[in-house]
């Protein structure tokens, strides 16, 4: 990793040509993973990433560049050449680099870069047991382990210097239950910013057991009806219609421009009264947690609706310029590869008061939908959609028959006025959220809730 | 790194053959934003991967760090991950093709021009795009993305080969907004210099299609014909090509399995994947594995006629590889994918086929594609916009309805097929397709 000095003279450089503002971001990433079909270990992989990636800003404007030769005459020879994109007097920019130390929030008990293959293997192995011994309806297995540990060094002209290790683990099984010519597929895949010590917690075999039940129930399943009816949307990974109803379109990405449905309406009614949300990157070893983001600030639990009222937006510090506003320590980034820019955390509503069984027997007829399988949404629209993975019908109040094939699609400004009912079984699950700044580890999360009126895409 | 030093120390520890992949790429990346350089962005990054055989087994690693210092740790990832395994691991390392075929694509200039002539040309769009119409009331990008990419094989068999490819992408998305409706639409070009594009043709088309769909609405649930147009054509079949996948066909997730030399589409569809066509994104002489590329008839008049491998897959199932041997960045390891995937184009216009479908629904954009689509049993029910057809005109925008159906059902049943072939920007393309039913979700 590079020397404080290093840093500095890289960065006093970055601001020679009338740059208000630099930061490196140095990056190294360990990463194992190992893939099993039918609890057969089929291939491993393993390796290690390491770059730099250089900003300068520029009022709202920047540059960016990163590379993996991080000698030092190529890191000048980066700074120099960004900076080339400016033309002006320097700026009275002075600094000395100090660095941040704290107290780690998220600590590992075991760290998984010395666990041994063999250990990593069994467990696995105990996920994939669980799958294939639900029913013999489960023809085929797939599971894979992840666990991966990312260096951070985040140095900047404000005289920054912060470092953060972030360690996660990720245990993920897809079973495919097949009769005759009919193939289902039930995937679960719980994970943490925790190390080894996560399997201590969850019961592989159960998570693996979990996956084969979605398939065998869905293989069963009726085809899902369509139209327009009420929906009710179970806790955990039920929580991405707020991602992609909401989440996205509340990342300064989208508002900073006025590119977002959301941009403007601070303090305005945007969803039903019982709805209140956070985004909290300081949950302790959740999934999307880190104690700073990838611009170094220490992440924070923000508000965004309080009772159906929009109280904030998820900002970086570059488009926080544009909006006026702090940074809510949103920056993230896949690697550095990407620009990082503002994105989610570990994002959810929170608990309200209503239950799930009223909730179900409020409805006439329509969907209770148990699981979920991600979605997306133009956040400028904010039409969105995301796909149903464990449906059941409900008529007069009672759950009648698994259905499948689902998609539940809707406008973000309508849909969320529209949630009537929130539950108190709030839970997180762990996805993968794909954006501009590249793919990373975010938690979506919610009680049970209702929508009072959805459109149901089904095939029947 | 000392390549050759690598391949000899492995060897001294009991892991050959031995293979080295590298990567190298540049990337320059213009973003314009309201007459300014909103952001740039000056990478160059690249790795190599390494395998061996260990043991008799497979053992894969990466690693950025360009340095010698490194080879132990190399050597340390590959026996352990070559231990690990149980399953027998049919992968290859390959000695090379007898020949490799020539590509003749048009050099990309834009490597060459100066970046403030790239800049002039995206502000001229830019401004040109943003007075087109008094609706448009953000030009919400404007973005050029040149990418060079350097690649070697080596391995202890001898095989050694490079290529170098370049590209440039350029694209433009426009917020359209009326009466509290807001609306974006965007275009891409493929460019190798600033004179591929008519910049007036090019701002005129984006202004169409998004003040085109303001006030959009939706239609009643129901079954509708529909064209699937090129754009939602090209990316469903981009979803489904591990359909033809010669690893889920061994591993028996292919429903196309055991489907060799039966009819599985409707007789008008006729599938390629051709790494030699002229500038295509994904032409290549060779594929990760060294093996020689060429082009091949996937589905012919409706007739399964063969599945894409890699050496592994091709090995596991008794064939050779189709060199579709390809990695998902240089880290990954060797899977399938295809190279320039297509269903052949007829010669019915989009024009003709509104006029063929008379009333129905065209659709250009389905959205949740990684959600809403079971790739393995093809099942889907997606999030569709695009425009209500009366007497084979346009009449009106959609949007907010679900699409559903299952792709190798309806794809036995196409009424007709369009010309109008273009490129996209992932592997698989399609022209607009009329399809006789589909269920619709709306009202």
């Amino acid at each position: 990793m590079l020397e404080k000095h290093q840093l500095k003279e890289v960065l006093d450089l970055c601001v020679e040509t009338g740059g208000d503002f630099a930061e490196i971001f140095e990056e190294k990433k360990i990463t194992h993973t190992v893939n099993l079909l039918n609890g057969e270990v089929e291939k491993a992989n393993s390796g290690v990433t390491y770059g730099v990636g250089i900003r300068i800003y520029h009022g709202t404007e920047s540059v960016y560049a990163f590379s993996n030769d991080t000698s030092m005459d190529n890191l000048r020879k980066m700074a120099k050449n960004l900076a080339g994109s400016y033309n002006e007097e320097k700026k009275d920019i002075q600094f000395v680099l100090e660095e941040v130390i704290y107290e780690n929030q998220h600590p590992i008990l075991i760290d998984p870069t010395t666990v041994d293959m063999d250990k990593k293997i069994e467990v696995a192995k105990l996920a994939s047991k669980g799958a294939q011994e639900y029913d013999e309806i489960i023809k085929k297995v797939m599971v894979s382990y992840l666990d991966e540990r990312q260096e951070v060094t985040i140095s900047n002209t404000n005289g920054k210097l912060i470092r953060d290790t972030r360690i996660r683990t990720r245990l993920s099984t897809t079973a495919i239950a097949m009769d005759g010519e009919e193939m289902e597929t039930g995937f679960y895949g719980p994970g943490a910013a925790k190390g080894f010590e996560f399997y201590d917690e969850i019961n592989p075999y159960e998570a693996g057991k979990e996956a084969a039940r979605i398939a065998k129930t869905l293989l069963t399943a009726d085809l899902c009806p369509s139209g327009t009816m009420p929906v009710v949307i179970d806790n955990g990974f039920g929580g991405v219609i707020f991602h992609e109803a909401c989440g996205h379109s509340l990342e300064a990405s989208s508002v900073a421009k006025g590119q977002s449905v959301f941009a403007g309406k601070l303090g305005q009614q945007i969803a039903g009264s019982k709805v209140s949300a956070v985004d909290d990157g300081t949950i302790t070893n959740a999934w999307g947690s880190a104690n700073i983001d990838d611009e170094g600030n220490f992440t924070k639990r923000n508000l965004l609706i309080e009772n159906g009222i929009l109280k904030g937006y998820m900002v970086d510090t570059l488009n926080g310029r544009r909006m006026n506003m702090p940074s809510t320590s949103n920056s993230r980034r896949q690697s550095y590869k990407y620009v990082t820019t503002s994105r989610m955390t570990n994002t959810f509503i929170l608990n309200g008061e209503d239950s799930l069984e009223d909730m179900i027997a409020s409805m006439d007829y329509g969907l209770y939908c148990k699981s979920m399988s991600g979605g997306s949404v133009n956040p400028s629209t904010g039409d969105f959609n995301f796909a149903v993975q464990e449906g059941y019908l409900v008529e007069n109040g009672k759950i009648v028959k698994p259905v499948k094939g689902a998609s539940l699609i809707g406008n973000g400004g309508d849909t969320l006025l529209k949630i009537d009912m929130v539950g108190t079984n709030l839970k997180r699950a762990q996805g993968m959220c794909g954006s501009s700044s590249g793919s990373i580890p975010t938690d979506v999360g919610q009680p049970a809730i209702r929508v009072s009126s959805m459109i149901v895409g089904g095939r029947n | 790194m000392d390549f050759k030093k690598l391949i000899e120390q492995a060897k001294l520890e009991g892991i050959d053959p031995v293979e080295v992949y590298q990567h190298m790429s540049e990337e320059e990346s213009i973003r314009v934003f309201g007459q300014k350089v909103d952001s740039l962005t000056i990478a160059q990054s690249g790795g190599i991967a390494i395998r061996g055989i260990y043991n008799g087994k497979m053992g894969y690693c990466f690693m950025e760090e360009d340095s010698d210092e490194n080879i132990p740790l190399i050597l340390q990832l590959i026996k352990e991950n070559a231990s690990a395994l149980e399953v027998e691991d049919a992968s290859k390392i390959f000695e090379g093709s007898e020949s490799y075929p020539e590509l003749h694509n048009t050099p990309n200039q834009l490597t060459e021009t100066a970046m403030n002539a790239k800049i002039e040309f995206m502000k001229e769009v830019e401004a040109k795009l943003a007075t087109a119409d008094p609706r448009i009331v953000q030009v919400m990008t404007t973005a050029m993305q040149t990418v060079t990419v350097d690649t070697a094989i080596m391995n202890s068999l001898g095989l050694d080969v490079s290529k170098k490819e370049s590209y440039t992408v350029f694209y433009t998305m426009a917020l359209a907004s009326e009466n509290g409706d807001n609306k974006n639409g965007m275009d891409f070009k493929i460019m190798h210099s600033l004179n591929d594009v008519n910049v007036d043709e090019f701002v005129g088309k984006i202004k169409d299609e998004v003040v085109g769909k303001l006030n959009a609405k939706q239609v009643k649930s129901g079954p509708y014909k529909v064209v699937l147009k090129n754009s939602a054509m090209s990316s469903l079949l981009g979803a489904l090509t591990g359909l033809f996948n010669g690893e889920m066909v061994h591993k028996g997730i292919s429903k196309l399995a055991n489907k060799l030399d039966t009819q599985i589409f409707d007789e008008k569809i006729t599938i390629l994947d051709d790494p030699l066509k002229k500038d295509g994104m994904n032409s290549t002489a060779f594929d990760d594995e060294g093996v020689a590329s060429f082009t091949k008839t996937i589905v012919e008049n409706g007739v399964l006629k063969m599945f894409l491998h890699n050496q592994k897959s091709a090995a596991q199932m008794n064939t050779v590889s189709t060199g579709n041997g390809f990695k998902a960045g240089y880290a990954g390891q060797v899977s399938i994918s295809p190279t320039n995937f297509y269903i052949v184009p007829s010669e019915t216009s989009y024009d003709e086929l509104l006029e063929k479908m008379g009333d129905g629904l065209v659709i250009d954009e389905l959205n949740g594609l990684h959600a809403g689509l079971n790739s393995i049993t093809t099942d889907f029910s997606l999030q569709a916009s695009g425009y209500v057809v009366e007497n084979g005109k346009v009449v009106r925008p959609v949007n907010l309805i679900t699409v559903a159906g299952n792709f190798l059902e309806m794809m036995k049943d196409v009424e007709a097929i369009g010309s109008d072939l273009e490129d996209q920007l992932s592997s698989a393309s399609a022209p607009s397709i009329l399809f006789k039913s589909l269920s619709i979700s709306g009202e």
